[in-house]
């Protein structure tokens, strides 16, 4: 009995959070028509024909590599940006480092649909609308406060002495970085990182206010744009195209659940 | 080379207190100088300015001659051990040891012959492809020390290498650090809290507290005339007695009284304090060894000896203390006596009492007076308001 | 140690490696880039939300709270505000159930514990857009899972995405699923803050299972449960993607939420200076609700 108050809610944990990714997976193994004919979870003539339907579209295919280009944009643009920063703020006193501080923490009370608007209206004036490097900012600026504060702490908790030493051994200020500072916060890095992709890969209010055309849209707007495109009928392959938007997330976080776990929790001020 | 001088060094804080107050010390090539004082001396950022880990906020720190306080660490050619070793978690023993010939940009053959060469020298050979966590305290010490030596530096910087070590393994690493340096001959400066290790490690001592100098000398001068009364309370296990007293002139000479006891001032104290003789009358501050007591009668001359009662009775093994009742004004001790080698007596006993250590047959029993001899020739004498030993 | 003199600051003193231009320069880039894509555009939305911007027309008179009176003479907006609260209403109560149910459920487990917690994050990593098609699928009147339990059991079907207030309960849902990781995580860390000898101390005084985790427990996560909250609130009341895929605010305007109506007014009718209205009244809704859950912890929290 006191076993079951514990399964019982652990089953319904693991029956909610995976059930929707099972059904999904069943829809995109069967024909269109099969969805209505055969509705139980194991299609009886399992078949790959929506994926690849899904892979065919040219859609697919740009928004694919809109998407990878703006998210490793993103990520690697947080981290070039984001390091010196947070170094900085975490080894250096200089003029104005609490405003700083205080700035960076101002924008996590700053929903992003606020931004839509703001946003569109900037990448116009700027000639920056639909473009693919204005997004790499923007998503690097939505990640950058929370990716500098974990950087922050991950810097000031390494101990000084390593840095001294280092000194003494004969680095210098940047080969003490690379050689020790960098290294020893490798978890720290793989957390930024694996944030600021996520961030890119998954957005959607903000691509679609800043993007009109194929040339800069990325998945997850390309994905709500065909399902109103397919009508009412093609469910497989809306839920192929919404699973092999979340492959390469779940191939990552799989890697690093552990870094990932304690990530989301130092993001809780976000 | 390695000479390595401070003149007029001065550390002040951003909140304005002063660390280390107009230093002035001159370290010889191939000295083994050791900075001691309890915490907060200013020992260990003295030896930072040297190391270029901290600023110098006035005066210079000079090496071989030249004025390094603008130069960055990497530009000294220094080495340092620090208390936590500070090894990089990271790499492996050998990475470690070659961290230094790897910024200097030493060449691989010869990068891998040193680091060999040091490890052999250590002992820890076999440890080469170990990471830091994997070692235990002492393997950590040596590849520390490792670290340090690889690069044949001017000068070695030591802040506690031995602090977080056992006592036992403190003990057998504290003559292996001895017994390196004088064979590498490498200026060291050695930082440490600990007046035993300081005694036996350095060729000259300086005792540093509240970030001034109190004495330069070599461990035997430290110990034998002290130079102010803190460092009279510093040196010595357990530490000199020093209480107030005054100078009488009587028919038998110069006599010492602290309280209701006294003891004649002999010849060779006298010899040792000649000034005190123009001090009759005068308050001073007298000290006495614990081991210059002893419970056998000297010579029988009178004023040899002092009449109290035993307040308590610590058996050591080889040796004993016996603390005994004394109604003299105790000068206040409690910033001068490091309290980590306190042997664990209350600061009530101790403020009370004067401490002898003698040979433990024929121990007294709580209580028992008795009778305390004390050495000639071992008085020592210091200005109650300026805290120096008399002339 | 004389390394107590040195406390404070974590900066370094290193000789040499303290130039405040090196520090001025290596900060510039990261607050240059959220200024601009953070900071500038919220105070741009205050600004324009004086005028009566369009893009479209090029004029720009200057009208005050204009904008605002006429956000709050809407009916419409009145409506929105209605369904919103609805909404974040109905994704707090069944967020914080289920986190809190879950969460003591996963603070039970030893062994296995990482790998049930890896798949409670999976939601975390699907976009707004992608949950909702899952969620159309699921809960589709003809072949969706719910229905054709229903049908086993011989009841009829649910017009889950066709009636209004059934749509409302399926959006709750999936707004739901999306953010409970989080919730779940933040509760999950404060139970296993919570020290294990209390429980053996209230074992030994009589309390048993969920006697203790109510008693013992929960009043000491409540600061937890509050972040909770927070989260949940504050991704509710802003959120759109998944809401504009699963429903797009149909059928009618059952779902037709503040910010779909903020969108609907910029994009649609290209009403820039109401739109912007609309986005600062939904930062002031977001403070205002955190404030007030700070406040409801404060009066009935223990710490």
């Amino acid at each position: 009995m006191r076993a079951a108050m514990v399964w019982l809610p652990l089953a319904a944990l693991v029956l909610w959070t995976v059930g929707p990714f099972l059904i999904s997976l069943s829809v995109s193994f069967k024909q269109p028509a099969q969805v209505f004919s055969d509705p139980g979870l194991i299609p009886a003539q399992p078949t790959l024909d929506a994926y690849f339907r899904v892979i065919e579209r040219p859609g697919f295919q740009q928004a694919l590599w809109n998407s990878v280009v703006i998210a490793f944009g993103s990520l690697i643009l947080t981290l070039v940006v984001g390091v010196p920063a947070a170094y900085a703020l975490a080894r250096f006193r200089f003029r104005g480092r609490h405003l700083l501080l205080l700035f960076s923490l101002l924008p996590m009370l700053v929903p992003k649909v606020g931004l839509m608007f703001p946003l569109f209206l900037l990448a116009v004036n700027l000639g920056a609308f639909d473009s693919r490097i204005f997004m790499i900012l923007v998503f690097t600026g939505m990640l950058l406060p929370l990716a500098v504060w974990l950087l922050l702490g991950f810097f000031e908790a390494i101990p000084r002495d390593l840095e001294e030493a280092a000194a003494v051994d004969g680095a210098t200020q940047m080969g003490a970085i690379i050689h020790i500072i960098l290294p020893l916060s490798i978890p720290a890095l793989l957390t930024v990182a694996v944030l600021a992709f996520r961030e890119a890969w998954n957005e959607f209010e903000l691509v679609l206010a800043l993007t009109m055309t194929g040339n800069s849209r990325t998945l997850p707007y390309e994905l709500f744009l065909m399902q109103d495109a397919t009508g009412i009928a093609d469910f497989p392959v809306q839920n192929a195209f919404a699973l092999l938007t979340i492959v390469p997330l779940i191939l990552v976080y799989l890697r690093i659940e552990r870094y990932a776990a304690e990530g989301l929790l130092s993001g809780a001020v976000k | 080379m390695g000479e390595v001088a401070f003149r007029d060094v001065v550390k002040r804080f951003d909140d304005g207190t002063i660390a280390v107050n107009k230093l002035n010390i001159e370290v010889a090539d191939g000295e083994f100088l050791v900075l001691v004082g309890p915490s907060g001396c200013g020992k260990s950022t003295s030896l930072r300015m040297v190391a270029g880990l901290e600023e110098v906020s006035g005066g210079t720190i000079e090496i071989d001659g030249e004025v390094v306080n603008s130069f960055t660490p990497r530009d000294r050619d220094i080495a340092m051990v620090f208390q936590s070793y500070a090894l990089y978690p990271h790499m492996t023993v050998e990475k470690n040891m070659a961290f230094p010939l790897r910024m200097a940009k030493v060449s691989a053959a010869e990068k891998d012959r040193r680091v060999k060469e040091a490890a052999d020298i250590l002992d820890i050979g076999n440890l080469l492809n170990r990471y830091p966590r994997e070692l235990s305290g002492g393997q950590r010490q040596r590849v520390a020390m490792g670290r340090a030596i690889v690069r044949s530096p001017r000068v070695f910087l030591m802040d506690e290498p031995l602090s977080n070590l056992d006592a036992k393994l403190r003990v057998q690493m504290r003559g292996e650090i001895s017994h390196l340096q004088r064979e590498l001959r490498t200026t060291t400066l050695y930082v440490t809290h600990d007046q035993v290790e300081a005694m036996t490690l350095g060729d000259r001592v300086a005792v540093m507290h509240n970030g001034v100098l109190q004495q330069l000398a070599s461990p035997e001068k430290l110990y034998a005339s002290p130079g102010t009364v803190f460092v009279a309370g510093f040196i010595g296990s357990p530490p000199m007695n020093l209480c107030h007293g005054t100078v009488e002139k009587g028919e038998a000479g110069l006599t010492v009284r602290f309280g209701s006891m006294a003891l004649g001032i002999d010849e060779e104290s006298l010899a040792r304090y000649p000034s005190v003789s123009g001090r009759a009358g005068q308050d001073i501050i007298v000290g006495m060894r614990p081991e210059c007591f002893s419970f056998e009668a000297g010579d029988g001359a009178p004023g040899r000896s002092i009449r109290t009662s035993v307040d308590l009775v610590e058996m050591l093994g080889a040796e004993a203390l016996v603390y005994v009742r004394t109604d003299a004004r105790p000068v206040n001790t409690k910033d001068l006596v490091d309290t980590s080698s306190d042997v664990g007596v209350s600061e009530k006993v101790r403020a009370n009492a004067m401490v002898a250590r003698v040979s433990p047959k024929g121990l007294p029993q709580v209580g028992e007076t008795v009778e305390l001899h004390y050495e000639t020739g071992e008085l020592h004498f210091f200005d109650p308001v300026s805290g120096l030993a008399l002339s | 140690m004389a390394t107590g003199a040195r406390s404070g600051a974590a900066a370094t003193r290193i000789v040499g490696w303290q130039h405040s231009g090196i520090a001025y320069l290596s900060s510039a880039p990261a607050m240059i880039i959220v200024a601009m894509v953070l900071a500038f555009p919220v105070l741009f939305a205050l600004w324009q939300s004086f005028f009566g911007v369009s893009p479209i027309r090029g004029e720009q008179p200057f009208v005050g709270f204009g904008n605002y009176t006429r956000v709050f003479s809407d009916p419409q907006f009145w409506a929105s505000l209605g369904r919103t609260a609805i909404f974040v209403f109905g994704v707090i109560a069944l967020g914080l159930t289920l986190s809190i149910i879950f969460a003591f459920a996963l603070n039970r487990v030893v062994s296995g514990l990482r790998f049930i917690r890896g798949i409670a994050i999976l939601p975390y990593i699907v976009s707004s857009v992608a949950a909702a098609l899952m969620f159309r699928t699921l809960f589709n009147s003809d072949f969706g899972f719910p229905n054709q339990m229903l049908e086993f059991f011989g009841f009829a079907g649910i017009p889950w995405l066709s009636n209004g207030n059934w749509a409302m309960l399926v959006i709750i849902v999936a707004q739901v699923w999306t953010d409970l990781p989080l919730a779940l995580l933040f509760i999950l860390g404060g139970l296993q803050t919570i020290d294990k000898q209390l429980h053996e101390a209230a074992l030994v005084d009589g309390a048993t299972g969920w006697r203790s985790a109510l008693y013992i427990s929960l009043p000491l996560i409540v600061p937890q449960i509050t972040l909770a909250t927070v989260w949940l609130s504050f991704k509710a009341v802003t959120s759109l993607g998944t809401i504009l895929a699963l429903t797009g605010g149909g059928p009618g305007d059952s779902t037709q939420l503040l910010t779909l109506e903020m969108v609907r007014l910029g994009f649609d009718e290209y009403d820039t200076g109401t739109a912007m209205a609309l986005v600062i009244i939904i930062f002031l809704l977001n403070a205002g609700l955190t404030l007030f859950y700070l406040g409801l912890q404060r009066k009935f929290g223990m710490k």
